[in-house]
């Protein structure tokens, strides 16, 4: 499984390379996607500042300046989701389990086109939350 | 397995150069904003203890301004605290380093003795430096 273990936090991913997928090359089609919208000179700043920020939140378990994170909408159990903000434009949503102890999910990346959370990413972050966190053990 | 991002962190000399610089960056911003949270104090009262603006502030913790060292100790006076720095390598973790083979014992006709992890140089000290 593609994840990242960091002293306090695991950072796993909800979107997985499949099976006829190099995981030596693979990267999340969400976040190939997100960083395309951004001029590529920006790229590598963008990359940078995003193992940063992830490892960061895995070794202090959260991270607190409101111009890396942002706590972004809520969950259907009430609880919040977060996005992780590499640059003014992308983000990261993700959300702690609360099934697997000590694990951050980050549910897609996305670009943002306009001031606020759309609807989709949040569709698309409840989707993953109840895919993980409902499904029968 | 390790994920992707960690993949292109290590994939060249510039992209870790680039990684360590935001990593930096990152968490002096981090540690601010950890006293600011502790001490309960906005931006707006921070810019007002340093005798600056909010924006000026809100630019040096969102990194589109470079923060300086003078403005970092500006920012811990005004928060009541003290920054603390350490350069270790990653390997010894700053454990101290033996000299032992680095300097040379003698040079220019000076000579040096070694105590320990200090050297110092024997005679002729208003040559020396």
């Amino acid at each position: 499984m593609l994840e990242y273990r960091g002293s306090r936090l695991t950072i796993r991913y909800c979107e997985q390379p499949s099976g006829d997928a190099d995981p030596a090359t693979w990267q999340p089609p969400s976040w190939q996607e997100a960083v395309n919208h951004v001029p590529a000179k920006k790229h590598n700043a963008i990359w940078a500042k995003m193992v940063a920020r992830r490892e960061i939140l895995a070794n202090k378990g959260q991270l607190r300046s409101p111009d890396y994170w942002n706590t972004e909408g809520d969950l259907p159990d009430g609880k919040p989701f977060y996005a992780i903000k590499p640059d003014t434009k992308i983000r990261a949503y993700g959300r702690y389990s609360k099934r697997y102890r000590g694990v951050f999910y980050i549910s897609h990346f996305a670009f943002k086109k306009g001031q606020k959370l759309s609807s989709k990413n949040t569709m698309r972050v409840i989707t993953n939350w109840r895919n993980i966190e409902e499904q029968q053990p | 397995m390790t994920d992707f991002l960690e993949r292109w962190a290590t994939e060249s000399d510039e992209n870790a150069k680039l990684v360590a610089q935001e990593l930096l960056i990152a968490e002096v911003t981090e540690a601010i904003w950890e006293a600011m949270e502790k001490e309960g104090i906005s931006k707006t009262e921070l810019a007002n203890r340093m005798g600056s603006t909010k924006g000026f502030v809100s630019q040096v913790l969102s990194g589109s301004r470079n923060m300086t060292l003078r403005t970092l100790s500006d920012i811990c006076f005004a928060l009541e605290k003290r920054p603390t720095i350490a350069v270790k390598g990653e390997s010894h973790d700053g454990e101290w380093q033996t000299l032992a083979g680095k300097v040379p014992v003698a040079a220019n006709d000076l000579l040096y003795k070694r105590t320990g992890n200090v050297v110092s140089p024997m005679d002729h000290w208003q040559n020396a430096a």
